[in-house]
């Protein structure tokens, strides 16, 4: 049985890591989406019947794709080739592969290891704030001296 | 039905800015008041602000639009027909829950737009008259800001100092000093010293998830606890189902659900709707019977039209340095009126506000902040992320859209929230002369941002999601034919029944309206208690 909060078959799940690493490849410093934001994209999608049919008919158009265009399954295919499978689906089926980006990038840039080699602080943003300056409010006196531009008559 | 035989003095609908800032005024003057609010109390310690995937949560349940949001006291709204997504909150506080709080006063042109550019209607008050009661919201609700802004007559003194500008005000302000334009740090619903027995903002940014520290003044912290302590009444998920009127015409209270979905009466002597543009006009035309077949207070067949919403435009600079947007009040930092007032030689009358926006963390970043070019996927994915996190600044441009009749609410014949009262449907379209406006506004925020050192500027013409401001859909005027109710909110048809919401604005001007809304709402409470033996008669 699998846990609630999850929806993708194996196969799904390799799909998606791979489909993920081109939408967010990994680079240098910065790991892939594949490597990140599976499970948060499994989740996402568990929570709603619409998502759900909405990913399973938008994973099997990638398969799709990949056969028609290239006559192998997406793992098979060069990236280059990855690319240009990823580019017919946007085209084809914008509401889905919209969303697919959309929470990829949340699943991605919301978890602690990417914030931290972003250079930043793994935390919320309370309770500790930041401290921000005030800046150069002196400069307010030039807007003075151009005068008042409201009108009352 | 369960019915309450002992009617209350003043029943409001809705527990929102207006609500909550009438309801404090009224309950002084040993006046029983009621409110009833179909949302909820949110308890501040428990906002999502703490979360390191606290960007979730602006998209999920704190997203602005109700559609989005999936909570069961809220009332979808029909937005096929509109270009402009309508935006609310329900709950104690309203749509202060999740607003950013930049609290402009109307200017005194906008009150008087007759008779200074011959368009729409002057408002049956002045600036100068208002004032007092913007000086009295202001102390309660605890404004940051500085006196002295050219684009006013001069002010009180700010409850405490400006939000700090960071790097993002003091990167703009070089191009606002440039190019010899107006700005001034906003006027900002924010507190950034302990006042009033709140804490002091600490700048964490995300303001529309909700305030954990009660920096903010949303009403469920500033004007409710002093309401009820006075000894106001406020009964939640108590969701309003229609106003009832009496064989004389006059209303005699509401038939409202509560928690179970029972079906509950509430009698009153005079009925206060503040249930804001769109909630308002959807519960008036909701109300029928034979004395008013085409709604309550409706002989004018002008509710629910006019509906103004301020058109935005986002204008958003990308800088080589890092400005760190994410960290300060993300909505409140320097504002210009410098295209504010009417120039006939820009080809368009009346103006716009520009308002400079800070950024978001990495999340909304990378799908495009106020979808504003999203980043793009794929192998470039990467340098554009960098060139674009915490290195951008966004000119919101907002215009001041006209009253137009066929810019409209309805009630929609198949949407219905779930006990089964039917949804607003809205219909809007930008007039000509907002369609210029923007085009100007969009041109002089691209040439700011370049004077202040962008090396890109990225341009959304029209942001869906930005019906923030919800107005003019029962407008204050001189009698029937040309308005919903007069100059104190009271509805020309019925004469115990008031509108205090952004509903009565007779025009829209060109900044957020709460601050505007709060003074009038205790306006007309002032005008209410000096006539209470009467209209309570």
């Amino acid at each position: 049985m699998p846990a609630l909060h999850s929806f993708f078959s194996d196969a799904q799940s390799e799909l998606v890591a791979r489909v993920l690493d081109r939408i967010v490849p990994p680079t240098g410093k910065m790991p892939g989406a594949g490597e990140i934001a599976v499970e948060y994209l499994d989740r996402f999608v568990a929570a709603s019947a619409n998502h759900k049919r909405t990913f399973s008919n938008g994973l099997s158009g990638i398969e799709l794709r990949a056969q028609r265009s290239f006559s192998g399954n997406f793992a098979s295919l060069t990236g280059e080739q990855q690319d240009e499978v990823l580019r017919q689906v946007e085209a084809a089926d914008r509401r889905f592969f919209d969303l697919l980006v959309r929470q990829t990038y949340n699943g991605y840039y919301t978890n602690p290891r990417i914030i931290e080699a972003l250079g930043l602080e793994a935390r919320g943003p309370q309770p500790r704030g930041y401290r921000v300056e005030m800046g150069n409010i002196s400069l307010m006196e030039n807007v003075q001296r151009r005068g008042r531009i409201y009108r009352d008559r | 039905m369960t019915q309450s035989n002992d009617p209350v003095d003043v029943l409001i609908i809705g527990a929102g800015a207006s609500g909550a800032a009438f309801a404090w005024s009224l309950a002084d003057a040993n006046i029983n008041v009621m409110c009833l609010e179909q949302g909820d109390w949110l308890e501040p310690a428990k906002y999502p602000t703490t979360r390191i995937d606290w960007e979730l949560y602006k998209q999920g349940e704190f997203n602005p639009n109700p559609n989005m949001r999936d909570i069961p006291w809220d009332y979808p709204v029909n937005e096929s027909a509109t270009p402009i997504a309508p935006l609310m909150y329900n709950a104690v506080g309203g749509s202060t829950i999740h607003w950013s709080a930049h609290f402009p006063r109307m200017h005194p042109s906008d009150f008087l737009v007759r008779s200074l550019d011959g368009v729409a209607d002057d408002w049956p008050m002045t600036y100068q008259q208002l004032e007092p009661y913007f000086d009295l919201n202001d102390r309660m609700v605890g404004v940051a800001g500085i006196t002295g802004d050219t684009a006013f007559p001069p002010k009180s003194d700010r409850q405490t100092p400006p939000i700090p500008l960071g790097k993002t005000g003091d990167t703009i302000v070089k191009g606002f000093e440039k190019l010899g334009w107006h700005w001034w740090p906003a006027d900002s619903a924010i507190i950034t010293q302990p006042y009033d027995g709140r804490a002091a903002c600490n700048n964490c940014g995300p303001c529309e998830i909700g305030c954990t520290l009660r920096a903010k003044a949303s009403a469920d912290v500033t004007y409710w606890p002093r309401a009820i302590a006075r000894g106001a009444v406020l009964k939640t998920n108590a969701r309003v189902r229609e106003i009832t009127v009496g064989s004389d015409g006059l209303a005699d209270g509401v038939i409202y659900y509560d928690a179970e979905g029972h079906v509950r009466r509430q009698r009153a002597k005079v009925v206060v709707m503040a249930c804001n543009g769109i909630g308002t006009p959807r519960l008036l035309l909701n109300s029928r019977s034979s004395l008013f077949p085409d709604g309550l207070a409706n002989s004018s067949g002008l509710l629910g039209r006019n509906l103004m919403f301020h058109p935005v435009s986002m204008v958003m600079g990308v800088f080589d340095e890092r400005l760190d947007g994410y960290q300060g009040p993300l909505g409140c930092s320097v504002v210009s009126s410098q295209f504010y007032e009417t120039d006939l030689s820009r080809g368009f009358v009346r103006g716009y506000q520009f308002q400079v926006l800070r950024s978001s963390g990495p999340a909304i970043t990378a799908q495009g902040f106020t979808h504003t070019a999203p980043i793009p996927w794929g192998q470039g994915h990467h340098r554009v992320f960098d060139e674009r996190f915490g290195r951008t600044i966004t000119v919101s441009v907002m215009g001041e859209d006209l009253p137009e009749t066929q810019n409209r609410v309805e009630l929609d014949p198949d949407i219905a929230d779930s006990d089964g009262i039917p949804a607003p449907r809205v219909i809007y379209a930008m007039s000509e002369n907002s369609l210029k406006m923007q085009d100007h506004g969009i041109a002089r925020a691209t040439e700011l941002l370049e004077a202040a050192g962008a090396n890109e500027v990225l341009v959304n013409p029209l942001l869906r999601a930005s019906g923030w401001h919800l107005l003019g859909t029962a407008r204050m005027g001189s009698h029937v034919g040309n308005s919903v109710v007069d100059g104190y909110g009271r509805c020309h048809d019925v004469k115990n029944l008031f509108i205090i919401d952004g509903s009565v604005f007779v025009t829209a001007g060109a900044v957020n309206p709460t601050s505007t809304i709060q003074a009038l709402a205790l306006y007309i409470a002032d005008y209410f208690k000096k006539n209470s033996r009467h209209l309570l008669d």
